[in-house]
């Protein structure tokens, strides 16, 4: 294990000159997870079938290729006027009598969820499983609020149940191991002792069913929407999104600015990549479309409210760190991340985006605090960029969110850790000893 | 509709979990349905409004045989009901999914609620892809709410170390009745 560690760390030392100053800082935060073996182990496990779910439905598809390059042109395309396409979309939806908001920051956000909530007199309402409510502490502010908010996707409301972060874009609790997760409902529900993971998740089943039979409001994170046509789109394969936007009477939709496609030729492609990666088929269970309020039909929303949420992704644009924002959020990068395959969600400082990606978006994105640290949770094996279906060049971004940290943050550390480098290294023996001390711990 | 396109939607439906039948004609279909509706030990079904499911005569044959069909309502939902039962608006070959337009009578909700659900698809309204699909509804239908839902395969969730538990929310078992026109 040690030796895993030390391996990382020359790694890193290859890549970074500046290691002396940020090992330090993330040091403590890799040591949360890597002693943990089971835990390590069902990490290893979730990327390695991940992965070769990944390459065997890619493997099947025709024009793989071009659905690659398809997807990244869709991305590109909207990134590049993104002002533009979100007033498209805005005059889009209105048409189909959505109501349009704005939300410049994450407390915004909440403040419109929590408004629009009040305005409908509810106080409780059902949600689904998106990277965009966790980044904006959704369950936090609805808390604050008296306002009760479930959410619906079994792997979060197990993350909730076991206190923590969801951990995985697609699978929250995908570093949990069934042990941790039946000492949790075991804890929690008093439930008897069983380690078979059909029993438990129909355990969990049955409540989150009875809620959702009694829904009124539900609030949706937007995987994709459609410029050109107003369609926002769901994807999951459990049928929480299709069932809640068929059964709630208000649905508030959250939309990250960035996830949008031109036209729905482009969100077809989209959709196929995402599944393709998250998944390894070519369309989830349920691919759920929305595109106006039906008060007239037996099934789907009254009233339907948009949130667009963009929280500093125009100014990631600015900075030139806009290629990062092409990101589907699949987590095909995190399946084969030799780093987070160590240290899980956890290590990424309980931030909502995990893995590779995470380590460019969060400190970009919610916390500057957090660049030294996650900036150096990078191994710099690569495998990133080449599972990433569009193409997101992660190294790259993390050297130049290095470069970014060296400039802003000028290392004022670095002269005391190289003076007691350069004492160290002038002492052979004593360095000796040193490494030989090092890799026995 | 051609014969490989067939083979390949059978082909890829089967591979997601779902199970399937073909019949020669409609009537064929609407006996099949019969048959397997009481192989289920299902007798109260949750379904669209028999009208516009396109087999005919299907109202009076699932009378006769003791079958009884609740439209969907939100507000006295049962969520005991075992079987669901609809047709499909479009079947996509490549990725072996069905595709439902809700419309007055034809909710989605027979095809989330129920533990299982029954579609009746004629042949014809199966295309090779996704692009073909677009083409048509962009002719045919283009005024139209494009609100719709694609089912892939049973319901199932692999959140705990990745175990497949099928029938999380919506159906374990997803049956199809194909039939020629």
């Amino acid at each position: 294990m040690v030796e895993s560690v030390v391996f990382l760390r020359q790694i890193h030392f290859r890549q970074t000159p500046d290691f002396w100053t940020k090992s330090a800082k993330c040091w403590k935060i890799e040591r949360m997870m890597i002693s943990d073996q089971r835990t390590r182990h069902t990490l290893h496990r979730l990327g390695n079938l991940t992965t070769a779910a990944r390459n065997d439905a890619w493997s099947r598809v025709k024009n793989a290729e071009a659905l690659k390059q398809q997807a990244i042109h869709a991305r590109d395309r909207v990134l590049a006027d993104l002002p533009a396409y979100l007033a498209r979309l805005e005059t889009a939806t209105r048409a189909h009598d959505v109501a349009v908001l704005h939300a410049g920051d994450a407390q915004e956000a909440n403040r419109l969820v929590i408004q629009t909530m009040r305005g409908l007199g509810v106080t409780d309402a059902l949600r689904n499983h998106h990277p965009l409510l966790d980044e904006i502490q959704l369950d936090r502010a609805a808390k604050a609020n008296a306002i009760q908010l479930t959410p619906l996707h079994p792997g979060d409301y197990l993350a909730q149940l076991a206190d923590e972060r969801p951990g995985h874009p697609i699978w929250p609790v995908g570093h949990l191991t069934v042990e941790a997760i039946s000492a949790t409902l075991q804890q929690k529900w008093r439930i008897p002792e069983t380690y078979n993971p059909d029993h438990l998740t129909s355990t969990v089943r049955m409540p989150l069913r009875r809620a959702l039979l009694r829904t009124h409001t539900a609030i949706l994170g937007v995987t994709f929407a459609a410029v050109e046509e107003g369609v926002f789109v769901l994807l999951d394969n459990d049928g929480h999104n299709a069932s809640l936007t068929s059964l709630a009477r208000h649905v508030i939709l959250l939309l990250s600015i960035e996830q949008i496609a031109a036209d729905i030729d482009d969100l077809d492609a989209l959709i196929q990549v995402f599944a393709l990666s998250a998944w390894g088929r070519p369309l989830p269970a349920y691919v759920t479309h929305l595109q106006r309020p039906a008060p007239r039909e037996i099934d789907g929303p009254r009233t339907i409210h948009l949130i667009l949420v963009d929280n500093r992704r125009t100014k990631i644009i600015e900075e030139g760190f806009g290629q990062a924002l092409r990101c589907i959020q699949c987590g095909a990068c995190h399946s084969v991340c030799p780093v987070y395959q160590q240290i899980g969600g956890r290590g990424y400082a309980n931030s909502p985006y995990t893995g590779p990606i995470g380590a460019v978006i969060n400190p970009l994105l919610l916390r500057p605090d957090l660049g030294e640290a996650q900036a150096a949770l990078c191994a710099g094996s690569g495998g990133c960029q080449d599972a990433c279906p569009v193409a997101i060049p992660i190294p790259d971004l993390i050297h130049a969110q290095r470069i970014r940290l060296a400039q802003t943050h000028p290392p004022n550390d670095d002269k005391r850790y190289f003076s007691v480098w350069r004492r160290l290294i002038s002492r052979p023996r004593f360095f000796r000893s040193y490494i030989r001390r090092s890799y026995r711990k | 509709m051609s014969e490989p396109i067939i083979k390949t939607f059978i082909n890829a439906w089967t591979r997601w979990g779902g199970t399937w039948e073909r019949w020669e004609n409609p009537i064929a279909a609407r006996l099949a349905l019969l048959r397997y509706l009481q192989d289920q030990h299902r007798m109260e079904i949750l379904s669209w409004q028999v009208e516009l499911l396109p087999i005919p005569g299907l109202a009076a044959a699932l009378n006769d045989a003791g079958f009884k069909l609740f439209p969907p309502d939100r507000r006295r939902l049962n969520p005991d009901l075992a079987m669901g039962l609809t047709a499909a608006d479009a079947a996509l070959a490549d990725n072996g999914s069905v595709i439902l337009v809700p419309a007055q009578g034809r909710s989605w909700l027979p095809a989330l609620i129920p533990i299982g659900h029954v579609i009746l698809l004629p042949v014809n309204r199966i295309y090779a892809d996704m692009a073909a699909w677009r083409g048509d509804w962009r002719r045919t239908r283009a005024d139209e709410s494009l609100r719709t839902l694609i089912i892939t395969g049973p319901s199932f969730s692999d959140d705990i170390e990745r175990h497949k538990h099928f029938g999380m929310f919506g159906p374990r078992r997803t049956h199809i009745i194909l039939f020629d026109v």
